[in-house]
């Protein structure tokens, strides 16, 4: 089966899946990182203008520091953020799904320099649709990935029902589809719903909207409500 | 549609996700795609510079192969939407479905919907669903009403992308020029570009169709996993597929329960002889069920002789009742996702304030900037100065480190943790305490108690015949436990399960003289091996 999963198996057996990004939401995050920089250094522009000749080096210096650790230090000491990524809900970590440390930050910034090549990461971009887990040449060398963090998810409420408890031994995936049928079933269509239902049928033994009610009172059971 | 035979894993995904998903579809299913694509372009692309040719312009069949995009776009729309569903195309399937498809909704897409800015999501909308041109509206409307912006952002990208891509190209070429005639180039490529031969054309017009051969499979594919996950939330493709299976699963339980009801009570000829009679009376029409139940599964309409009237008679009802019913599921709210937003505002805005912006530069500080400057190149050095002494004098601490971490960096490959696999599918051996004392002795406590723990907890399970899910806890082992008959069993059974977990959690073991106590507690509860004959001797050993 097909997915974007990379996963890691820790060394106590658990599996970790980091859901990988691909160029279109990195690129946007790059964009919004760009346009904070050269905001930075506008505001950095007018500041040392006043200084005459001499704020043009200090302007320098501060040029080659936002432009060069920026990434870096958001990266390490943000939890693998920088807001460009925080605005996009991505994150860096390191390969095993571990944090970023401080030597992988700067590896992947320094690697930028190969990325950019020969104009506006035009190589990294060629890397990163071509990698399986968007990864750019500076990822690779660092061992890091970008993933999607976990999203803020919506709370829905599963249907409330009165509560019926399983005869049946299910597997766990197929609980956690009750449980889901219980909370996006109020969303679909009736007759969607009932066809859903329907299919369940050897587990309820009803058909119809007997069948959803059922459905809902097994999800409410599962989830341990009592009344 | 068989969601069965899907070859991507279906979950809720944020609409990011599905871009990453499309894309790595379009990655999967590389060879194909691109092979039906360089056959389906290469001859467009000769083409359409044949009518440049003619025309002595050049620029012409540039804009043709930008133009005839969403054309193109087809090919690697048809390879996904098989691929997903488990049957990948040949490369004369595609070419041919090309044809089948014939220009259907390319006059639109060819014409005032060509620079639409989401096509990706839309095309799969009007070529898969195959609706009419009406119904196809409300269908997009529908899809792509939640996604709309996203959708957009990714078609700027990608147009980025390609950009980008371009420039790359020409980077790449420039690359190769020797720095000191850097500047004699540039003076010479805006003369060149000011007179605009006809190669230069012919070679941003091969570029353009490389870039767009590389970047358009991809955008593609990301409409499609776009259009793929918005399905899944409307439809809950998810749990269909899942209680599919549960199904299955639970009527192949039931089939097989049927069976051995039936060979039970075949082996039992006098006690169970009605029943018998009645079950194997039974069972047929059971099995007919059964099998009714998989022909409706598997839903071949195509193989039913019956007509409609034949099998409603005069039950069968006009079409308008079923149109009405269409008419009013479209016109179902949850499915017209509108909302109103209701907000306050000011009945009488303020006035904005002019904001007084000071005209000059302000007060010139040069003077100050220059002082500050001589003294920072003064103190900088001073630092630098200060950096290299205390370097040299600390070169004896720091060295060793650079030395050691070299060392580490060799040695740390060959480290790795040591996993032993585990026996779970393994037999039980016929002699359990044999085996457990075998290994406790030997050295190997942990799994003695191991097969200790599950040799108890198969005993159990013989007593009790309770059904334990693969995988079961430690927890949900006891809770089983409680079934069994002496209190005193249940005892045994909870220390074993504490036995176990102190050594598998914590690395604590318990002594000898406990282990053995514990061992012929069990070997006389659970009737394992011969009691006194083997224990005696062992213990004697030790």
């Amino acid at each position: 089966m097909l997915d974007t999963y990379r996963e890691v198996v820790t060394p106590e057996g658990v599996v970790l899946q980091l859901r990988a990004a691909g160029p279109v939401p990195r690129a946007l995050a790059w964009l919004i990182d760009v346009a904070i920089r050269m905001g930075i250094m506008m505001v950095a522009g007018m500041v040392f203008g006043l200084l005459g000749k001499a704020g043009m080096g200090f302007y320098l210096i501060a040029l080659f520091l936002v432009w060069w650790f920026y990434p870096v230090v958001f990266e390490a000491l943000w939890k693998g953020r920088t807001p460009g990524k925080r605005a996009l809900n991505l994150r860096v970590v390191s390969g095993n799904g571990g944090p970023l440390g401080w030597q992988a930050a700067f590896t992947r910034d320094l690697l930028r320099v190969v990325d950019m090549l020969p104009l506006l990461y035009a190589t990294g971009l060629v890397s990163c649709l071509l990698d399986p887990w968007g990864r750019r040449l500076g990822d690779m060398v660092a061992n890091t990935l970008v993933v999607h963090d976990a999203p803020p998810r919506g709370l829905v409420e599963a249907t409330a029902a009165t509560p019926i408890p399983l005869t049946v031994v299910l597997r766990q995936h197929e609980q956690a589809a009750l449980i889901a049928f219980a909370e996006r079933g109020p969303r679909q269509s009736p007759a969607r719903r009932v066809e859903l239902a329907d299919l369940a049928e050897p587990l309820t033994g009803l058909r119809g909207e007997a069948g959803v009610h059922q459905l809902y009172g097994l999800a409410n059971g599962l989830l341990g409500r009592n009344e | 549609m068989k969601i069965d035979a899907l070859t991507v894993t279906l979950r809720p995904r944020t609409s990011w996700e599905a871009i990453e998903l499309g894309m790595a579809l379009t990655r999967h299913y590389a060879k194909i795609i691109w092979a039906s694509w360089l056959v389906f372009t290469l001859p467009v692309l000769l083409l359409a510079h044949a009518v440049g040719w003619a025309l002595h312009r050049w620029w012409i069949a540039g804009l043709l192969i930008w133009w005839l995009k969403p054309l193109f776009d087809r090919v690697p729309l048809y390879v996904l939407s098989r691929a997903t569903f488990g049957d990948i195309p040949t490369l004369r399937q595609t070419l041919q479905a090309q044809r089948r498809w014939r220009g259907k909704w390319m006059w639109s897409y060819l014409s005032w919907r060509r620079l639409g800015p989401v096509r990706a999501l839309y095309l799969p909308v009007d070529l898969l669903e195959g609706s009419t041109a009406e119904r196809a509206r409300v269908r997009r409307q529908e899809v792509g009403s939640s996604i709309y912006g996203i959708s957009l952002l990714m078609t700027l990208m990608c147009g980025l992308f390609s950009i980008v891509l371009q420039l790359g190209l020409l980077g790449v070429a420039l690359l190769f020029v020797p720095n000191i005639y850097l500047k004699e180039v540039f003076d010479h490529a805006g003369a060149v570009l000011k007179a605009s031969p006809w190669w230069l054309s012919l070679i941003i017009n091969v570029t353009s169709w490389l870039v767009m051969s590389v970047i358009e499979p991809f955008y593609i594919g990301a409409g499609f996993g776009l259009y793929i996950n918005r399905r899944t939330q409307l439809e809950a493709w998810d749990i269909e597929l899942t209680f599919r299976r549960l199904r299955t699963r639970l009527t192949q339980a039931a089939s097989m329960l049927i069976c051995l009801l039936a060979l039970g009570l075949a082996v039992v000829p006098k006690a169970g002889h009605a029943y018998a009679a009645q079950a194997s009376a039974n069972h047929p029409t059971q099995q007919d069920a059964d099998d009714d139940d998989d022909a409706d599964e598997r839903e071949p309409p195509a193989a039913e002789p019956k007509k409609l009237p034949q099998i409603f008679g005069d039950q069968k009802a006009d079409d308008a009742s079923f149109r009405q019913a269409v008419q009013r599921a479209y016109a179902d709210p949850t499915l017209n996702p509108k909302r109103k937003i209701v907000s306050w505002k000011p009945r009488h805005p303020a006035p904005e304030k002019q904001i007084d912006l000071p005209t000059g530069r302000g007060p010139d500080l040069s003077g100050l900037g220059s002082w500050i400057a001589v003294t920072g190149k003064f103190i900088l050095w001073g630092l630098l100065a200060a950096l290299v002494i205390a370097l040299a004098l600390t070169a004896k601490r720091w060295l060793p480190w650079f030395r050691d971490g070299l060392l580490r960096e060799k040695t740390g490959e060959s480290e790795s943790v040591v996993r032993s696999e585990a026996p779970a599918a393994a037999p039980l051996p016929n002699d359990v305490p044999v085996a457990i004392r075998r290994l406790w002795y030997g050295g190997r406590r942990r799994e003695a108690l191991a097969l200790l723990y599950r040799a108890t907890v198969d005993a159990m399970v013989a007593q009790t015949h309770v059904m334990l899910v693969p995988g079961a806890t430690e927890a949900e082992c006891l809770r089983a436990s409680r079934r069994l008959t002496g209190s005193e069993d249940r005892d045994a059974f909870a220390r074993v399960v504490s036995m176990w977990q102190y050594a598998a959690y914590a690395q604590s073991f318990p002594s000898t003289e406990a282990f053995e106590s514990l061992l012929i507690e069990l070997m006389q509860r659970f009737a394992w091996g011969p009691v006194g004959a083997v224990a005696g001797p062992m213990v004697a050993t030790r």
